[in-house]
């Protein structure tokens, strides 16, 4: 366990690798899946095919991972934004049904759920949570997990809080088996995990303080289905109130009083898309699990909730501190 | 007149500060009860506003803890729903509802809560709250009986649109979905909250009220206090409403309330002055500055008063001027009156200081003489005698001797009264003048003889008037151009056992000195329109010659038009005469009255119209239709060349000014034919037609 530590410390300034949701048991081990990602390097490729970049918008959190996927595949690839026009888009994904020697990169849910009616074609998507729900998953469709590694998140917990013990986290439905992972990661850190499923965000602000009682803190999830701008001011509120530190998966939500935002990096995102890529060429389906996880993350953490909250920082996280 | 001016200033109901004290204190009490009023309005309104409010957290906070029975069918999901509407006492029942507000979800109602009956939600209220596409979400309230409001809300869920989480921004919400679950409605019962705020609001009514019933008794000290200046005129005002007229009202202090006061005090002195002119004017004659009538009656009656509380003796002095109408009649009346003047000084000059002289009509003349005995009123009417015989009269460039009459009665028995004194004067002065001229007479009491055969004037009048015993005889005239018309004059007669009859100059100065000939006057009058009345001649038209006294009298115009209307005969068929020298003596009354009665039909001459030089002036001033040319002139007209020239000139005026001429005491043919050339409408004397007691003799 000493020894995870230590290597997870090195991994968030390092790339990291991926974890699959499946095959917990044996893939959480960080340096096994690193293992796994050194050996397995690709076959060299005769023709190599043409890599079409979907981004769902200009954010940043889609253009930065496009412009690392640009910069590793150079000329093969090619960029398009969707757009308003819905039949705009339809129009652009079908012009790809029939391209030939074609691979296909989605970037957030629009962009991934437009890509999944190309179901011949080989997508890996990526920076989308809720992929369940619109049957993004197949033999010809994977993607990398727009989570952080779970255990980082709960690495960072362990040394921001050394207390804690129980941890909350809400999520709409069809995500036990991530939660299943997160919890596992967590016990590595002496975490309970306790998880609630909520189909609004009344319910999301209802089961939040139902929770308070129980847990010391919480990890805030980015499911759109369950989450509206005024529930999350309301349960920010009412961690602040309770004393009760979040992790947050966005920098703004670090104004509303988070502890400390904990996503992907995109670099480590763009390069675990280019991997999965070429493992699949000239293969008849994406090898590897339908989801990997990025281990090198980007870390933000609140000064002032740090010492609001009464919490010693660490020598080593203090480059990752400010006030928001 | 006192006493009415009494009961008109008592009238008054208030003072001017009470007024506006009043009015202040109604303007309160309509600001008060405006105030409460709105204050009330305001109260509630913030009430239910408040209500409104705490109703929205409410429904907020019990949307939120509900929300979890929309997720399952668990009802004791509402557990915490439920604890916080308990702890709650306005809120009386929740519901949860579906979407479409058909399907109870889940409900909680307050134990023994009374809920007041509220419709169902219609389908514009549900087309309302399931609206989505707006910003904030409807809330509706419908009040019910009893304090009671529903308050009806849809249950939103939102959720973040499908890449709006991995750059999340609290300030951007695009694209955000939201959804409507379900209804929540509570019931809440603010009654608690309006009793509360509805009792201290009538706290603060009562507190305010108090407040201003201070403000109110320290205004009107104030009120009062400022007004005392003006207060304080209110006792000199009420002696001056009293009839007073000896007040002075301050005319210092404030500069308004000196200047009221200098005001009041000039009208007060002008009242003053006032009082003694009318007084004045009330007791002196106006042509000689004598007492009048009246004045002298008056102050003969309070003599008679003191004599009979204090014994003792006054002499009544009866003057009777022996040739006025001879100087009247050939010096004109404007001789006359200088004569008159002349006299009265000559009286005046003789009385001793407390003597009233009164010119007590006509050419008659009185005195009283206080505290005098039959001896000093002997002596005194001895020097009268004499100065009268040192008189001399000048008029016209002729010295004229003018002697006097004085009959003497001593005023020496209280039982008497102011008749019975001037009726013995009177005998008296008769009896002087019976004796020759500037003598005098003492009264005898008791001379029963002389009396009876007299029969008193005074008594014999009163007989005619109580008996309607005046008697009208007619004289006609003569109709010179043929005119369609039949003028008779009347002359008044009184019967008499000796004569049959007398004529008016001989009772007339006796009537004239009673006060009676007016009632003469009415009685003759009343006779005429009797006999014009049997006529039933529209053409006949009677002329007669009203008295001094019935023209000054009050409601002559009155009866005037009562005895025509009741006879059922027209003004126009009378012609009142007035003799010139009555005209000027009392032109003012004449010039209000004869307009009047000239407006009603009634026509008028001027008698003896000619012998003054006055009279062209006269007919400027007075509507008058006949001219009754002065006898002076007519007497001689045959032989007078310049009385015809005269004659001919008031013929000409009345022809330009359209009145009709009369000609009177025609004596002869030739004078009859004259006048006829000269154009003289009617002629009358005993010559042509004697006077006779009836119309058509």
């Amino acid at each position: 366990m000493h020894r995870l530590f230590k290597y997870s410390i090195v991994m968030m300034v390092i790339p990291g690798c991926a974890t699959p949701p499946a095959d917990h048991a044996q893939k959480l081990s960080a340096p096994a899946i690193q293992q796994n990602m050194a050996v397995e390097t690709p076959r060299p490729a005769r023709n190599l095919p043409h890599v079409e970049i979907l981004v769902s918008e200009n954010l940043p959190a889609y253009t930065d991972v496009a412009r690392e996927l640009e910069k590793v595949l150079g000329q093969r690839a090619s960029v398009q934004t969707l757009g308003d026009n819905a039949l705009k888009n339809q129009g652009m994904v079908y012009s790809l049904k029939s391209a030939e020697n074609i691979q296909i990169i989605s970037i957030g849910l629009d962009a991934s759920i437009a890509a999944s009616k190309l179901s011949s074609k080989q997508l890996v998507f990526c920076q989308v949570f809720n992929y369940r729900d619109y049957d993004l998953v197949s033999p010809m469709h994977k993607g990398i997990s727009i989570l952080p590694s779970p255990y980082q998140v709960f690495r960072t917990w362990r040394h921001l809080s050394p207390g804690i013990s129980d941890i909350g986290v809400i999520t709409g439905p069809g995500f036990e088996d991530e939660i299943r992972l997160a919890s596992q990661a967590a016990r590595q850190f002496q975490i309970t995990l306790h998880h609630e499923t909520v189909k609004s965000d009344k319910e999301y602000q209802f089961a939040f303080k139902k929770l308070g009682k129980k847990v010391q803190g919480y990890w805030l999830l980015p499911d759109n289905r369950v989450l509206s701008a005024a529930s999350l001011h309301e349960v920010m509120n009412y961690s602040i109130y309770n004393s009760k530190p979040t992790a947050v998966f966005s920098n703004e939500l670090l104004k509303l009083g988070g502890l400390f935002s904990i996503n992907s990096d995109p670099v480590e995102v763009a390069k675990l898309v280019n991997l999965r890529l070429e493992q699949a060429q000239e293969k008849d389906s994406i090898p590897g699990p339908e989801l990997i996880y990025a281990d090198k993350v980007k870390l933000k953490i609140n000064s002032v909730m740090v010492k609001n909250l009464g919490l010693k920082l660490p020598v080593h996280l203090r480059k990752f501190a400010n006030a928001p | 007149m006192r006493p009415e001016r009494l009961r008109s200033f008592s009238k008054t109901p208030t003072s001017l500060a009470n007024r506006i004290l009043a009015l202040q204190f109604l303007w309160a009490l309509i600001v008060y009860v405006l105030f409460i009023a709105a204050l009330w309005f305001a109260t509630n309104i913030v009430i239910l506003n408040n209500v409104r409010h705490q109703g929205e957290a409410w429904i907020s906070r019990l949307d939120e803890l509900g929300i979890p029975v929309y997720a399952s069918n668990d009802k004791s999901q509402l557990a915490d729903a439920i604890a916080y509407a308990r702890n709650i006492p306005e809120i009386l029942s929740v519901k949860y509802l579906n979407a479409t507000g058909s399907k109870l979800i889940a409900s909680y109602v307050r134990k023994d809560a009374h809920l007041s009956t509220f419709p169902d939600l219609d389908e514009d209220a549900l087309a309302v709250l399931s609206r989505t596409d707006i910003p904030r979400r409807e809330i509706l309230f419908d009040k019910g009986s009893n304090y009671q409001m529903r308050i009806s809300a849809p249950i939103w869920i939102k959720s973040v649109a499908n890449d709006g989480m991995i750059d999340f921004s609290m300030k951007q919400k695009k694209g955000e979905k939201i959804e409507s679950i379900g209804l929540i409605n509570i019931v809440i019962d603010y009654s608690q909250i309006s009793n509360e705020l509805n009792r201290n609001l009538f706290y603060a009514s009562l507190l305010i009220a108090l407040l201003m019933m201070v403000a109110a008794h320290i205004g009107r000290r104030m009120i009062r206090w400022a007004l005392r200046p003006l207060s304080d005129l209110e006792e000199p005002l009420t002696r001056l409403a009293n009839g007073e007229t000896d007040v002075t009202v301050r005319s210092s202090g404030d500069k308004e309330i000196a200047k009221i006061g200098m005001a009041l005090n000039t009208t007060i002195s002008a009242l003053k002055e006032r009082d003694e002119t009318l007084l004045r004017m009330a007791n002196q004659d106006n042509l000689t500055g004598l007492a009048n009538r009246k004045f002298f009656v008056e102050q003969l009656e309070k003599e008679i008063g003191r004599i009979a509380g204090n014994r003792g003796s006054s002499a009544l002095f009866f003057f009777d001027l022996d040739r006025f109408k001879y100087i009247n009649d050939t010096y004109g009346h404007a001789a006359g009156d200088r004569l008159l003047i002349q006299i009265a000084k000559l009286l005046n000059q003789r009385a001793r200081g407390k003597d009233l002289a009164a010119r007590f009509g006509g050419d008659e003349f009185t005195l009283l003489a206080y505290n005098t005995d039959a001896k000093g009123a002997q002596e005194l009417a001895e020097d009268y005698i004499k100065l009268m015989r040192e008189f001399v009269f000048y008029e016209a460039g002729e010295m004229l001797k003018i002697h006097f009459s004085i009959g003497i009665s001593m005023v020496d028995d209280g039982a008497l009264n102011s008749h019975d004194y001037l009726k013995e004067a009177d005998s008296a002065v008769h009896e002087a003048k019976s004796a020759g001229r500037n003598g005098y007479r003492m009264a005898v009491r008791d001379a029963d003889s002389q009396n009876a055969s007299n029969h008193g004037w005074h008594q014999r009048l009163q007989e005619v008037l109580d008996q309607k015993l005046a008697i009208p005889y007619f004289q006609a005239l003569s109709n010179l151009k043929q005119q369609d018309v039949s003028i008779s004059e009347i002359y008044m007669r009184i019967p008499d056992q000796e004569h049959g009859v007398l004529s008016a100059s001989a009772f007339m100065p006796a009537a004239e000195r009673f006060g009676m000939m007016s009632e003469l006057d009415r009685q003759i009058i009343t006779k005429a329109a009797t006999v014009l009345a049997e006529q039933n001649d529209p053409k006949q038209i009677l002329s007669l010659n009203l008295s001094e006294q019935f023209i000054m009298a009050d409601g002559t115009p009155e009866f005037l038009r009562d005895i025509t209307k009741a006879n059922g005969i027209s003004p126009g068929q009378f012609i009142f005469e007035l003799p010139e020298h009555q005209v000027m003596r009392n032109i003012d009354r004449m010039q209000q009255v004869i307009p009047i009665l000239s407006a009603m039909g009634f026509r008028f001459a001027i008698d003896d119209f000619g012998a003054g030089f006055g009279s062209f002036n006269y007919i400027k001033q007075l509507p008058v239709h006949f001219l009754k040319i002065s006898n002076s002139l007519i007497e001689r007209i045959n032989e007078d060349g310049i009385d015809q020239i005269s004659v001919r000139a008031i013929i000409d005026i009345a022809t330009d000014l359209k009145m009709h001429t009369i000609a009177k005491f025609v004596s002869n043919e030739s004078s009859m034919a004259i006048l006829k050339d000269l154009g003289v409408d009617f002629v009358q004397g005993n010559f042509i037609k004697t006077a006779s007691p009836s119309l058509k003799a």
